[in-house]
C-alpha cells in the first residue's frame, strides 16, 4: 500500500520537475532527477518515513532503469549510419574522456588527502550505478558511497556540461552526446535526449562503451594501484 | 487502439527478454557487465537482423528514453538519504568530483572535435 503511494509521490514529483523545466526552457540547472528529489525528501521528513519504506516503491521505477537501458539499442539502430561514419572520434573521445575522468578524480583527492577507501569507491564515477557498485565491490571499496558520488556526478554533468562545452566553442550534437554520456552516464544521457535524438544516440553510445571499459579495465588499474 | 497495447506489450516482452538474456550471458561467462549493457548489444543485433525496428518497441523505447531522468529520481532521493556517506572525506571529495567531471567532459568533447577534423581533412 505505502509502497504505491510512493510511487504515487515519485511520479507526481517527476511531473512536477518537468513542469518546472519546460516553464525554464528546459534549462539544465532544473535538472528532473534533483528538481524531482527533494518534493519526495520533504514528504518523507513530513511523515517521518524511513529511507526502506520509500525505496519499496522506488525500486520500482529503478527496475525500469533495465529495460530502459535496453532500449538504447532502437536510436542506436536508427542513427547507425552516423554512429559508424564517427566510429574513429568517437572511441578516441571515449578513451580520452574516461582516463581524464578516472586521473583527475584519483589525482585529486588524493592530494587532498582522502583516504584509500574513499579513492578506491569515488574511481568508477564516471560510469552508471549497478557497474561502478560492482567495481567498488571487487576492489574493496564501499558501493554505496561510489553509488552517491555516480548520482552527484551525473547531475553535475548533466547541468554543467552543455553550458560549458557551448562556452568552448563546441556546438556540434555528436559532440555534445560523447561528452555527456562520457563523463555523465545515464543521467547526462537523459539530458542529451532533451536536447535531440542524435544527441542522445552519442551519449547512449559513449555510456555503454565506457561502462563495458570500465567494468573490464578499471578493477586491474586500481587492484595494480592499491593493492 | 488494442492493436497498439498489444505492439507495446511486444516492445516490453523483447526489451524484458534482451536484459534477462543478456545478465544469463554475463553470469555464465563471469565477465561483470550489466545484464542491461550485454542486452542492448543483444537487441542491436537483433534488429539489425529483423532490418527494422517493429512499431511497438520503437513506441516504446522512445517513451522510456524521452522519461529516463525518471527512473533515477529514486537514486536522487536514496542519494540524499545517504548524505552522511558523502560526508566521509567530504571537501576532497566535493572537489574531486567537480574537477573529474569537468576535466571528462571538456576532454571528450575536445578530442572528439579534434579527431573528427582531422579525419575530414584526410579525406
Amino acid at each position: 500500500m505505502s509502497a504505491l503511494v510512493w510511487l504515487g509521490i515519485t511520479i507526481a514529483a517527476y511531473l512536477g520537475a518537468l513542469a518546472v523545466a519546460r516553464r525554464v526552457n528546459g534549462h539544465p540547472l532544473a535538472n528532473p532527477v534533483l528538481v524531482a528529489s527533494i518534493p519526495v525528501i520533504l514528504a518523507m521528513l513530513a511523515t517521518d518515513t524511513p529511507h526502506e519504506v520509500y525505496q519499496e516503491g522506488g525500486v520500482w521505477l529503478l527496475a525500469l532503469l533495465g529495460p530502459a537501458t535496453v532500449a538504447l539499442a532502437v536510436p542506436l539502430f536508427r542513427n547507425w549510419p552516423k554512429v559508424r561514419a564517427a566510429a574513429g572520434p568517437l572511441f578516441l573521445a571515449i578513451g580520452a574522456g574516461s582516463i581524464a575522468a578516472v586521473s583527475t578524480a584519483l589525482i585529486t583527492a588524493w592530494a587532498l588527502g582522502a583516504e584509500t577507501q574513499t579513492l578506491l569507491s569515488l574511481a568508477p564515477k564516471s560510469v552508471t550505478t549497478p557497474i561502478a557498485m560492482g567495481i567498488a565491490q571487487t576492489t574493496n571499496g564501499l558501493p554505496l558511497l561510489a553509488a552517491a558520488i555516480v548520482i552527484v556526478t551525473g547531475v553535475i554533468g548533466a547541468i554543467i556540461g552543455p553550458w560549458l562545452l557551448n562556452r568552448m566553442g563546441i556546438t556540434d550534437a555528436k559532440a555534445h552526446g560523447v561528452a555527456l554520456g562520457t563523463a555523465a552516464h545515464g543521467i547526462g544521457t537523459a539530458r542529451a535526449f532533451q536536447e535531440d535524438e542524435e544527441t542522445g544516440t552519442f551519449s547512449g553510445v559513449a555510456m555503454g562503451v565506457n561502462g563495458i571499459a570500465t567494468a573490464l579495465l578499471l578493477p586491474w588499474l586500481l587492484i595494480w594501484l592499491f593493492g | 487502439m488494442i492493436r497498439l497495447a498489444a505492439a507495446l506489450l511486444g516492445g516490453a516482452v523483447a526489451l524484458v527478454t534482451a536484459q534477462l538474456v543478456g545478465t544469463a550471458i554475463m553470469q555464465a561467462m563471469g565477465i561483470p557487465v550489466p545484464g542491461a549493457v550485454a542486452g542492448l548489444i543483444l537487441m542491436l543485433v537483433a534488429l539489425a537482423m529483423a532490418g527494422g525496428v517493429p512499431e511497438g518497441l520503437g513506441k516504446l523505447s522512445d517513451l522510456l528514453l524521452r522519461h529516463l531522468n525518471l527512473f533515477f529520481v529514486p537514486a536522487g532521493v536514496g542519494l540524499m538519504a545517504h548524505l552522511g556517506l558523502l560526508a566521509r572525506d567530504g571537501g576532497p571529495l566535493m572537489i574531486a568530483i567537480v574537477v573529474s567531471t569537468l576535466a571528462g567532459l571538456v576532454v571528450a568533447g575536445v578530442v572528439f572535435m579534434w579527431a573528427k577534423r582531422r579525419t575530414q581533412s584526410a579525406s
